[in-house]
């Protein structure tokens, strides 16, 4: 296909095309035409019961011209011979199937259920049409036979013209309308939404008379189809007159200049302009950028927005022609900070003859709006090579307002600086490359090698100096100072106690200053001439003349040793802070051998790994400055020494011997409880009875068992007769010997005891009486 | 099973952690002495008595710093720094109206710088080994408290009362700061 559907060409062609087709067949007298009639009039014949319903207007075959009668007389023949409608719906499956994709393709996604016939078709027919391809694809049989003499021909050469004319589209649309010209009559209830329009186009076509009408049939035909169509094609067509949104949309941001960039889409679409828009979060609309709206440019700057740097922004972008616009391409939501890049500092050098000074001023203008928070926290850092020769590059962190020393006269030096935010670890372009000659040397040098020491009262600076007899004095300046951009120059303060000495040191009391860091520097003098300033020298007043021993911590994990440096013990109550960037060195060996490995160390916390297992390590310390060659290094520490633990695999073995060891120990435990109890049970027996046998026998019921051997019960009773004899019954323990005289009474009675408790126990009471009377 | 934990005890154990080599406890300390100095410093700073209108300005401290929200080390070394930075920087400002002591004022800053110092030495290693986005978004607040506060004073035109203001607010900064030293800890 030469083009595809969503040309806007495709729609003139397709209909160029089905007019050509049409005339050209036109010329072969309508046979297309009578062909379609045929067909139809076929179909409608072949409705069967119903066939006398359908009206010969439908039948555009009916209308057929007269110069096709026999024919089509033939065709009616033949045609009532069969009686049947498949085969011809066979000849239109055939007709539509071949087309590549088939009419089955061009079925709209929501086919809408076959509408009510606008003119009285066969029901069956309409119902029929409406069930779509697959009644088509299910037609059996041979048409060829019914067809007999002239049409399958024409017909076959018909079928084979829209079916290279399909092949050559090969479209979906060109297909549908197709058969939709073809599916006049029933299948027409296919169609989508005008697809009822068109039997009565076709109706009304019909209803004229000859070839012309067919044609403006089928016109009418396939602008529906286009109309129809026209919900589907229209989407995918779209593209072609839309414009789509720029691409490759970047935002760049430099210091204070925030700009997005963009490319057009389509390149080869002209007069093309493009708008922006922003949001910052208290704002819930996008608003226009001013300046940037309707613009040909592929860029904005929006630096004059003032945006807060702080708080997020989205932008947004689109494409513009004329009425048309493309979809918003949105930028993610950015921090400009965040985004933003450091750009280039401004650097103004001035030459001495052995240094530079350097005077850099932060990125950014001087009232920066990104950078306005940060314009002390930017730390520099400077490259520097001879001009001439090689040019060796040498690396420097340099302040704001420093000096590149060791330089040689007479020499030009070019150098780059570029600044850092280590804190948003952002790093800044390089300036642009700015040379500059060293001046002839000077008559007197600087003094060099500054050394600061201290003891419990003083400070002591020391210097070299190559000649004799010069005075010297010495400035001081805050540290913090250096920290900002700009000139410090004025901020330089004489140490009192070092003005104008003749040796090459001087001494100050510690009260001088506070605690903190400063910058000294010396000058030397002989009366006429004085020396340029010597080397700005860090000093912390933190420093001490004793570097003390730190204390070692030995720890063994799992096969290496971990070591702890800890600070060390002070004497004095105070805290003393340890000197900063202290070094440590650490002499490392086995206990058994005297091979001894030195490391140098920064840090406190470290490991050694991959040491032997169960073998013993030891460790000592010392501490030590290591800073332009002042060394200064305290006593070792004492040495500690640490055995290894045991391997991996053998700890994780213990760790897992220990596990089971204690899942195992209740068990253990329980075990030990019944064995107890067993060799209680077997040796040493209780002589309480069986808890058994005491449940079973109650108290009561031993009480009586036990009574029955012993004296019976005698029941104290009070005779109320005989006021006399009330402490005779108190007697009755007594009598109970008595009682026992009368044995045999009373073992009548004792038969009778228990049947007539009252009455043998009145009886004895009397007798007792009786015995008490006598 | 009462003997069930100590399995997962033991592997935790097991595990090593990698060594830190910033000495945060020594930070802690150094930094814990120089801040106390530095409050007392602040407090010192009595400038000629002037009546100033009751102007209480919130600067909206963020939430995180007022509350002393839970810190990792790493993230309260960035924090501190951070807010030692803008002391210094707020402090060069010109506060002549104010009739201060200027050696105080001064030996204020060098004990701001020496915190500074002793904490730059160790953000290297942090920014080495830390990686977290969190603590952007802190600092991102800072510093717009910071501007506001800068801005204020810019408003005020360094005014006595502005410094007032401003030196109270740092007073309350440097509180929490110290708060904030609690998290370094090793």
């Amino acid at each position: 296909m030469a083009y595809s559907v969503s040309h806007p060409a495709y729609f003139h062609n397709v209909h160029n095309l089905l007019l050509r087709y049409l005339n050209h067949h036109l010329d072969g007298g309508l046979k297309l035409f009578t062909h379609k009639g045929r067909r139809s009039q076929l179909r409608g014949r072949r409705s069967g019961a119903h066939r006398a319903r359908r009206p010969p207007d439908s039948l555009p075959g009916a209308r057929a011209p007269p110069a096709q009668p026999p024919r089509k007389q033939a065709l009616d023949a033949s045609w009532f011979d069969s009686g049947h409608r498949r085969p011809s719906r066979q000849r239109s499956a055939r007709r539509t199937r071949p087309a590549p994709g088939g009419a089955s393709s061009f079925q709209p996604p929501s086919l809408p259920p076959p509408p009510p016939p606008l003119f009285p078709k066969p029901p069956g027919a309409a119902a029929r049409a409406g069930e779509g391809d697959a009644e088509l694809e299910a037609a059996p049989g041979a048409t060829g036979n019914r067809k007999g003499g002239g049409p399958p021909e024409p017909r076959g050469l018909r079928t084979t013209s829209w079916q290279s004319l399909a092949r050559r589209r090969g479209t979906e649309e060109a297909a549908r309308r197709r058969s939709a010209a073809h599916a006049a009559g029933p299948t027409l209830a296919r169609l989508p939404l005008s697809a009822r329009r068109s039997p009565v186009a076709e109706d009304v076509t019909g209803r004229a008379s000859g070839g012309p009408q067919m044609m403006l049939a089928v016109l009418g035909a396939t602008t529906l189809m286009l109309v129809a169509g026209a919900p589907w094609v229209l989407p995918a067509a779209a593209e072609g007159t839309n414009l789509k949104s720029p691409q490759n949309v970047e935002v760049y941001i430099v210091d204070d200049s925030c700009i997005l960039k963009w490319s057009e889409s389509d390149e080869f679409v002209s007069n093309v302009t493009f708008s922006v828009d922003y949001q910052i979060p208290e704002i819930d609309d996008w608003i226009k950028l001013p300046g940037c709206q309707y613009v040909t440019s592929t860029q904005c700057d929006f630096s004059s927005l003032q945006l807060n740097v702080y708080d997020e922004v989205k932008l947004r972008v689109r494409a513009e022609k004329g009425n048309d616009t493309s979809p918003w391409y949105e930028v993610d939501s950015f921090i400009p900070f965040q985004k933003a890049q450091i750009g280039p500092p401004e650097v103004h050098l001035e030459a001495e003859d052995r240094a530079v000074i350097l005077n850099i001023s932060p990125p950014g203008t001087q009232d920066s709006v990104m950078w306005a928070m940060d314009s002390s926290s930017f730390t520099y850092s400077l490259v520097i090579w001879k001009n001439s020769s090689s040019g060796e590059k040498r690396t420097e962190t340099v302040y704001p307002r420093d000096k590149i020393y060791k330089l040689s006269p007479e020499t030009t030096y070019c150098l780059k600086v570029r600044a850092r935010l280590h804190v948003q670890r952002k790093v800044g372009l390089y300036s642009p490359v700015s040379c500059i000659n060293t001046t002839v040397e000077n008559k007197l040098p600087p003094p060099e090698n500054i050394q600061i020491d201290s003891n419990n009262w003083n400070y002591i600076i020391k210097w070299d100096y190559k000649y004799e007899n010069m005075t010297f004095q010495a400035q001081w300046l805050y540290g913090y100072l250096k920290k900002f951009p700009g000139k410090h120059e004025d901020k330089w303060k004489q140490l009192p106690d070092c003005e104008n000495v003749k040796t090459t040191q001087c001494v100050f009391p510690r009260s001088t200053f506070s605690r903190g860091i400063y910058f000294v520097r010396v000058q030397a003098s002989n009366g006429n001439n004085t020396s340029l300033w010597s080397e700005e020298k860090r000093f912390d007043t933190e420093i001490q003349t004793i570097i003390l021993p730190p204390l070692i911590n030995l720890k063994s994990v799992n096969g290496s040793l971990r070591v702890y440096i800890g600070a060390p013990k002070e004497s004095e109550n105070k805290s003393v802070d340890q000197p900063y960037r202290l070094t440590y060195e650490i002499n490392f060996w086995e206990n058994t051998s005297d091979t001894k490995s030195k490391i140098l160390q920064k840090k406190t916390d470290f490991t050694f790994l991959n040491l032997k297992p169960l073998t013993v390590y030891c460790v000592k310390a010392r501490a030590l400055i290591l800073e332009e060659k002042w060394n200064k290094s305290s006593d070792f520490s004492d040495t500690v020494c640490e055995k290894t633990k045991p391997g991996n695999t053998s700890r994780t073995l213990l760790i897992a011997g220990i596990c089971i060891a204690l899942l195992i120990l209740p068990a253990v435990v329980y075990v030990v409880r019944v064995l107890w109890r067993c060799i209680n049970y077997v040796f040493f027996p209780s002589s309480k009875p069986p808890s058994a046998v005491d449940e079973y026998f109650s108290e009561h019921l031993l009480k009586n068992l036990l009574l029955s051997t012993s004296a019976e019960q005698i029941e104290r009773c009070f005779v109320i007769e005989n006021t006399n004899t009330v402490s005779a019954a108190e007697e009755t323990n007594h009598a109970g010997e008595d009682y026992k005289k009368y044995g045999s009474q009373t073992s009548q009675d004792s038969g009778n005891y228990s049947n007539e408790d009252e009455n043998s126990g009145s009886g004895l009471s009397e007798e007792v009486l009786l015995q008490g009377a006598v | 099973m009462t003997y069930r934990w100590i399995l997962p005890m033991a592997l935790l154990l097991c595990v090593s952690t990698t060594a830190i080599s910033v000495n945060y406890d020594l930070l802690r300390s150094q930094l814990r002495s120089s801040n106390s100095a530095c409050l007392m410093l602040l407090r010192q700073l009595n400038g000629a008595p002037q009546r100033c209108p009751e102007d209480t300005m919130n600067f909206q401290v963020p939430e995180e710093i007022e509350q002393a929200q839970q810190f990792q080390k790493e993230d309260a070394a960035l924090v501190i720094y951070e807010m030692l930075q803008h002391t210094l920087r707020i402090f060069r400002r010109n506060f002549a109206s104010t009739g201060w002591n200027e050696t105080i004022v001064e030996n204020l800053l060098v004990k701001v710088h020496l915190q500074m110092d002793r904490l730059e030495t160790n953000l290297e290693e942090i920014m080495e080994e830390e990686s977290s986005t969190w603590g952007n978004t802190t600092i991102l607040r800072l510093k717009k408290y910071y501007r506001r506060i800068s801005q204020y004073l810019k408003a005020k035109k360094y005014s006595h009362c502005a410094w007032t203001v401003v030196q109270a607010e740092m007073l309350r900064n440097l509180a929490f700061l110290n708060a904030l030293t609690d998290y370094l800890q090793n």
